[in-house]
């Protein structure tokens, strides 16, 4: 098993995580099934800008430990 | 034992015309890194208790952080540390460009100056010599022209092109908002920095030594960044995106508290630089409107003015700061364009873009782009100037001031031509100006109209609403530096995901807004963590768009073991955060600024509540969450003064024993 940290967006299943917000999958998961299980629509993932650690990658990107998966995230600054 | 740091810091007294070069032992290194750590532990053993801010008791201090020069990214910020003017208590800013690495390359942590000069000087210094000399033909320039001044008459007699921070006509005359610029006005504007340069006569710093940097580790190090520049790398967004921002703010602006994945907002940096958060802030609630009374409804199209599309249409490079890769600074062309008479000037940050934007429903953004210049060459602070003219507009419209005392000019909401105008009288220091140049709550003292005066403790608040994140509400209140927004947001906190570092930090969680209205246990150990790693990252000469990626991103604390050869964990390193945080603190008991006499002002504390809008409603609960914060820190809850057992448990009293040796 692995261990990735997961920022999903509004409206997901975040019961597959641990209140830091990791989640373990098993070896050689993808992007897409961890969507699965946070229960987010592969589409809508897309149009927010899936990535891995800051990358925009595919759908079919294999996960290593410590991965960090996010979405399109404004955060104010300046 | 080799670490980054140089072991040494260079105090000059400029009353006297001498210096000292001294050596700092490594225990304080220990305690609180460099950086601003450093600076705390030497100004508090070094100005006496109740100092003129203005005068030669005062000390005015440059650091580079520990990780400068290391080899680690994002850590080429330095930091200017003195006693307020502004405030009467700690004052600080810091800013990037490459002044950082010049500071270690002469061979100091820090470069100290106290004293006053009697006439117009500046400090060179290089790996071999100190030398106190005449600027008086530097003296009267604005910051731009005197930096170019000073490369003609230097680079030649130079092993390396010197750096150099120097002050404009703010500081020279004294404004109580002015700061200390770098690299064609690029500017450590806070705290009013400047004005103390410009009371001790000293035009500029110039540094031009070529030491070595050192780390402990390097090759650890250089594997870091490695890591984080692959990643970096391949990051790209979309073309075009800008449009959606305002939209992506009004929905954040509706939806509850949402834990935020941090790396991608360098993807918004890289693009963008910080004029991305424009139309989001205004739409969101976030940014302030109409001087912190108004709502998005006034400031109908300016998402749109303020596309960050628009100024990315006339940048003409981009750069970065040292040692990142990142890059969000730009230069534009602004020749021939409305309001403008300079051929070019920096990307307006958005500070900047707020404060003389939807601040004052200023619909110019060509108008901005001149003030930007004008203040960055006068070396005078936007946020300040911006929640100024804010204050004048609404006093001129409720009739707290007239047309005679505004020399004419009619101060009401969105005149740009009215408030250009202000700007440069501001800068001259003429007319009304003149009382204008030293910052809001003195203007209101004179004039009136105190209820209209956004200011925290003395300072003029940067340009987000704590309505909107009352987290930011308790760093703005209970900050030893009050005012500052970049101690900490809550939204910010979601993205650092600080949990995975400290075994004390709460993790974020899905939340209503409402919830953060709540003083809860939870919110001031949040409120504490953020306060902790932002004083570690100043510690570390780190840059606050590092600390946003996250922890998993930016490794700090890997950095920090690398660079020093120290085996700690992060709760280690958040102790250092607090320790001179405590410092920081600690310095205003003894200078008599009393930590519970700050407080919001009514209106962002939301009383009245707005009537409409995304911030409808909502009134803060700020006094008793900072008290909690106090209480989280280990500090009195009712006076903020550390308690006996906090400055034992963190050996402050044995740090502030310890001597530098010469």
């Amino acid at each position: 098993m692995i261990r990735v940290k997961v920022f999903p967006p509004y409206g997901c299943d975040r019961s597959a995580l641990d209140e830091r917000s990791w989640m373990e999958i098993k070896e050689e998961s993808t992007v897409k099934d961890v969507l699965k299980i946070i229960r987010l629509n592969p589409i809508k993932a897309k149009l927010l800008l899936v990535s891995v650690n800051g990358e925009r990658v595919s759908l079919s990107r294999k996960l290593q430990d410590g991965d960090v998966i996010g979405f399109i995230s404004p955060v104010s600054g300046g | 034992m080799i670490n980054s740091f140089a072991g040494k810091v260079l105090h000059v007294n400029l009353s006297a015309g001498s210096f000292q070069i001294l050596s700092v032992p490594e225990s304080v290194y220990a305690a609180v890194l460099a950086g601003k750590g450093l600076e705390a532990w030497y100004l508090y053993r070094h100005i006496p208790a109740g100092a003129d801010p203005l005068g030669p008791d005062n000390i005015l201090a440059f650091a580079a952080g520990a990780l400068c020069g290391t080899g680690a990214f994002l850590t080429g910020r330095w930091t200017v540390a003195c006693k307020s003017p502004l405030t009467g208590g700690w004052g600080d800013a810091n800013c990037g460009g490459v002044f950082a690495p010049a500071i270690k390359q002469c061979g100091y942590d820090a470069i100290f100056i106290s004293g006053c000069s009697e006439k117009p000087v500046y400090l060179f210094c290089d790996d071999k010599k100190v030398e106190i000399r005449d600027a008086f033909s530097y003296w009267g320039m604005d910051a731009v022209e005197a930096e170019k001044a000073l490369h003609l008459d230097l680079d030649s007699a130079c092993r390396k092109k010197p750096c150099i921070a120097c002050i404009g006509q703010g500081g020279e005359k004294l404004s109580l908002i002015s700061g200390i610029c770098n690299e064609g006005g690029r500017i450590a504007a806070r705290s009013g920095v400047g004005a103390v340069m410009g009371s001790k006569k000293l035009k500029a710093v110039v540094l031009a030594g070529m030491k070595p940097m050192r780390c402990a580790n390097p090759d650890a190090v250089k594997a870091l960044s490695k890591e984080l520049g692959s990643k970096l790398l391949k990051m790209s967004m979309p073309s075009g995106l800008g449009f959606f921002l305002g939209m992506g703010g009004r929905m954040m602006g509706h939806l509850p508290y949402l834990p935020l994945d941090g790396s991608l907002t360098s993807l918004m940096f890289k693009e963008w630089g910080t004029p991305a958060n424009t139309s989001l802030a205004i739409t969101s609630g976030d940014g302030p409107i109409k001087n912190w009374g108004g709502t998005p409804r006034d400031a109908r199209l300016m998402p749109s003015i303020f596309n960050p599309e628009h100024i990315n249409k006339i940048e003409t490079a981009k750069y970065h700061c040292y040692s990142c890769p990142l890059g969000c600074g730009g230069k534009l062309k602004i020749k021939g364009r409305p309001y403008t008479t300079f051929d070019e000037t920096h990307k307006p940050e958005y500070e900047t873009i707020q404060a003389f934007g939807a601040l004052l429903l200023n619909r110019s953004l060509d108008s901005i782009y001149q003030i930007n210049e004008l203040f960055n060459r006068a070396g005078i602070d936007t946020i300040s100037a911006g929640n100024t003219i804010a204050w004048a507009i609404e006093c001129y419209e409720n009739g707290i001031l007239s047309k005679n005392q505004t020399d004419g000019l009619e101060l009401s909401w969105g005149n740009t031509e009215a408030i250009l105008a202000l700007v440069r009288k501001m800068i001259a220091r003429e007319g009304f100006g003149d009382y204008l140049a030293d910052g809001v709550r003195k203007a209101s003292e004179r004039f009136g109209g105190k209820e209209y005066a956004m200011h925290i403790g003395g300072q003029e608040p940067g340009m987000h609403d704590a309505r909107n994140d009352p987290q930011l509400g308790i760093h703005f209140v209970a900050e030893p530096a009050p005012g500052k927004h970049t101690v900490g947001m809550g939204i910010e906190y979601g993205a650092m995901s600080l949990c995975d570092i400290c075994s004390w930090a709460p993790p974020a969680k899905p939340h209503s807004k409402e919830e953060d209205l709540e003083d809860t246990e939870t919110m001031a150990l949040i409120s504490k963590a953020n306060a902790c790693y932002t004083m570690l990252t100043d510690g570390a000469g780190g840059c606050y768009y590092g600390q946003m990626m996250g922890v998993h991103m930016w490794k700090l604390v890997d950095y920090l073991n690398a660079a020093e050869g120290w085996q700690y964990d992060g709760d280690h390193y958040m102790e250092i955060g607090e320790r001179i945080q405590t410092l920081r603190q600690m310095f205003n008991i003894r200078q008599g600024f009393d930590p519970a006499s700050v407080s919001l002002p009514k209106r962002m504390a939301g009383e009245p509540p707005l009537p409409s809008g995304p911030l409808k409603g909502i009134s803060l609960n700020n006094q008793t969450q900072v008290r909690s914060h106090w209480r989280a820190f280990g500090w009195d809850p009712d006076t903020g003064i550390p308690l006996p057992e906090t400055m034992e448990r963190l050996g402050i009293n044995a740090l502030l024993n310890v001597e530098e040796n010469i």
